[in-house]
């Protein structure tokens, strides 16, 4: 998280030496997720600043595709094909995944979870953005790439290769269940 | 010209669609066998150059020698002249060994199902004689993996492995770590030493016959000949049959359902006498001329029972009727010798207790700091096989335990 901060505190300045106005902007989203899993929906709000065609925010949201979590990222766009009021933007966003719970009582592929581990989360896409009035506010449009890392760990009893034999220590051991979730995610926004 | 705009739009959409693929994948540790012919493995069953112990199972006295079990991998060979100062001989490699017994200059040992017979008048230069097939017929391997038979498997090979997940699945040939302890002894060199059965032992020797335990049978070998065992007649036994303990011409089978006991008048066909049974636990037993003592643990395999020592009247071997309980941490194996009873309390360490009075035993000693699964007491020398050693106590006084020596286990 220090180094998402970090990034955005540099991006903030590197847009700020050819600055001429740098303000608040919050966009907030709701969408589906689409991918081998089914359909899914999901919330984001990113914050951030814009200067000039550049907006640079941290984001978060709940992601309820498969193993719902809550992705915490940092968000670049880049507005470009201005007409007016409405211009379309590329928007990237890039952070980690963090698990929704990390409780030790549900059950994968038969196993008990031990623990849930963030992954990566990244997104890519583009978006259209119709602005409303004389104001900053607009609708936002956005199709994207959407990806997705969760990993688990669960309890496992490992028995040696012997036999039938008065047990005295089973082993308890950890596997590991590694999700690397990929989808389309189209989003429907609200920018103030 | 209007057709790159599709191009690129179906190239696009075949593209999307290879990367909108999850992929779903399970880190797991896999054992491989390792397989050798028969006579590789037999032409190997002999005293070779001492290797260290990494998971100490059963034990005996033979004279001035311990024998200890690896386990699965053979049997080391311990000069105790000195039972301050042990030390390790030799290695005797048998294969998916786990219980060893002996008499008179013959060492019985089981590698997976069969029963071995190794000539040890001089331990130090063991010989493979010959061995019995099918004496343990129920043993099997975890996870459903079917050996080849026309080899043994002498090793698995530890391997981390990552595969892609297309369906849910828990059933991978996985396997992990017993540690099987039990004591047993038997005199040949040194008249002086009986023979002492620990208490998770298998099988056990009763004057000319060996008593096998199998999960739901007894099988009596006969020995008359030590060289030549000759197997008896199968008998029915119980269920989840975990241990046998000898006690004149008695066996104390312990099973997780409870206690049988067997007369063994007529060597060759034991017959049940008596029953006591207990909530499903894992169940070592041993016993004295009026009582048995059993620990009752809960487990994986045992059922979620309470940890506890019971103390069982077999006056009336018909009728063996509970006296007392008392609680336990994790018991496994447990030793008697006189009044003396000492209980291997899993990681709750080693206690002796004063048993004058069964009904009311005091705790006179607790040894903390090692994980102990069995014991043998003979001659004020307590051998106790513990997840990190191979300990030996001076219990003279009856007051206290002063540990003489530790052989440590190195994983």
């Amino acid at each position: 998280m220090k180094l998402i901060f970090a990034i955005a505190v540099l991006c903030m300045a590197i847009s700020g030496n050819a600055q001429s106005k740098i303000t608040f902007s919050s966009q907030n989203y709701v969408g589906l997720l689409e991918g081998e899993q089914g359909s899914k929906f999901q919330l984001q709000t990113i914050n951030g600043m814009r200067n000039r065609t550049w907006f640079v925010g941290l984001g978060t949201g709940i992601d309820w595709y498969y193993r719902r979590s809550i992705p915490a990222f940092l968000s670049v766009n880049k507005d470009f094909f201005r007409r007016g009021n409405r211009n379309f933007f590329i928007a990237t966003d890039a952070g980690i995944n963090f698990p929704w719970r990390d409780d030790k009582n549900y059950n994968v592929w038969g196993y008990v979870v031990e623990k849930s581990i963030p992954g990566f989360y990244g997104e890519a896409g583009l978006g259209y953005k119709v602005g409303i009035g004389k104001t900053n506010d607009a609708v936002l449009i956005q199709l994207a790439y959407s990806y997705k890392h969760i990993r688990e760990k669960v309890k496992n009893i490992y028995y040696y290769p012997g036999i039938m034999i008065v047990s005295l220590q089973p082993e308890v051991v950890t596997d590991r269940f590694d999700y690397y979730l990929r989808r389309l995610s189209l989003k429907l926004g609200w920018n103030f | 010209m209007k057709k790159i705009p599709l191009v690129v739009f179906c190239f696009s959409v075949f593209i999307l669609q290879s990367c909108l693929k999850d992929k779903l994948t399970h880190t797991y540790t896999l054992f491989i066998p390792v397989y050798k012919s028969k006579d590789e493995v037999y032409a190997n069953i002999k005293s070779n150059p001492p290797r260290t112990i990494e998971s100490p199972g059963k034990i005996f006295l033979y004279g001035n020698y311990v024998f200890l079990n690896e386990t699965d991998k053979g049997v080391h060979i311990i000069d105790n002249s000195d039972p301050a100062k042990p030390v390790e001989k030799a290695f005797i490699d048998i294969p998916g060994n786990l219980d060893i017994a002996v008499k008179g200059n013959i060492l019985y040992a089981d590698m997976y199902k069969d029963l071995l017979v190794i000539d040890i008048s001089n331990p130090l230069q063991a010989k493979f004689l010959k061995y019995v097939p099918n004496i343990f017929p129920e043993r099997y391997y975890p996870g459903g993996f079917i050996a080849d038979n026309s080899r043994i498997i002498v090793d698995w090979i530890k391997k981390d492995t990552t595969v892609n997940l297309l369906q849910p699945s828990g059933n991978y040939i996985v396997y992990g770590a017993f540690l099987q302890s039990s004591v047993g002894a038997v005199p040949t060199a040194a008249p002086s030493i009986p023979g002492i059965s620990g208490s998770m032992a298998r099988f056990t020797i009763v004057n000319d016959h060996i008593y096998a335990v199998n999960n739901h049978s007894l099988e009596p070998v006969s020995i008359a000949n030590p060289s030549e065992p000759i197997a008896g007649t199968l008998i029915s036994a119980g269920f989840d049959i975990e241990t046998i303990y000898p006690f004149k011409n008695k066996l104390f089978l312990g099973s997780m359902e409870g206690l049988y006991i067997y007369d063994i008048s007529n060597p060759d066909n034991p017959v049940k006498e008596g029953t006591f049974t207990h909530a499903r636990a894992c169940d070592p037993v041993i016993a004295d001329n009026d009582y048995a003592y059993v620990t009752l643990r809960e487990g994986t395999s045992c059922g979620p029972t309470s940890n506890e020592l019971d103390v069982v009247s077999v006056q009336n071997l018909q009728l063996p009727s509970l006296i007392k309980t008392y609680a336990m941490t994790g018991p496994y194996g447990l030793a008697k010798d006189n009044n003396l009873l000492f209980v291997c309390d899993g990681k709750d360490g080693l206690k002796m207790y004063d048993a004058t009075n069964p009904p009311n035993i005091i705790l006179k000693k607790h040894v903390i700091g090692l994980e102990t699964y069995d014991a043998i007491a003979w001659n004020r020398n307590l051998i106790v096989v513990a997840k990190d050693g191979l300990y030996q106590f001076d219990y003279s006084d009856p007051n206290d335990l002063i540990q003489r020596s530790k052989l440590t286990v190195n994983r």
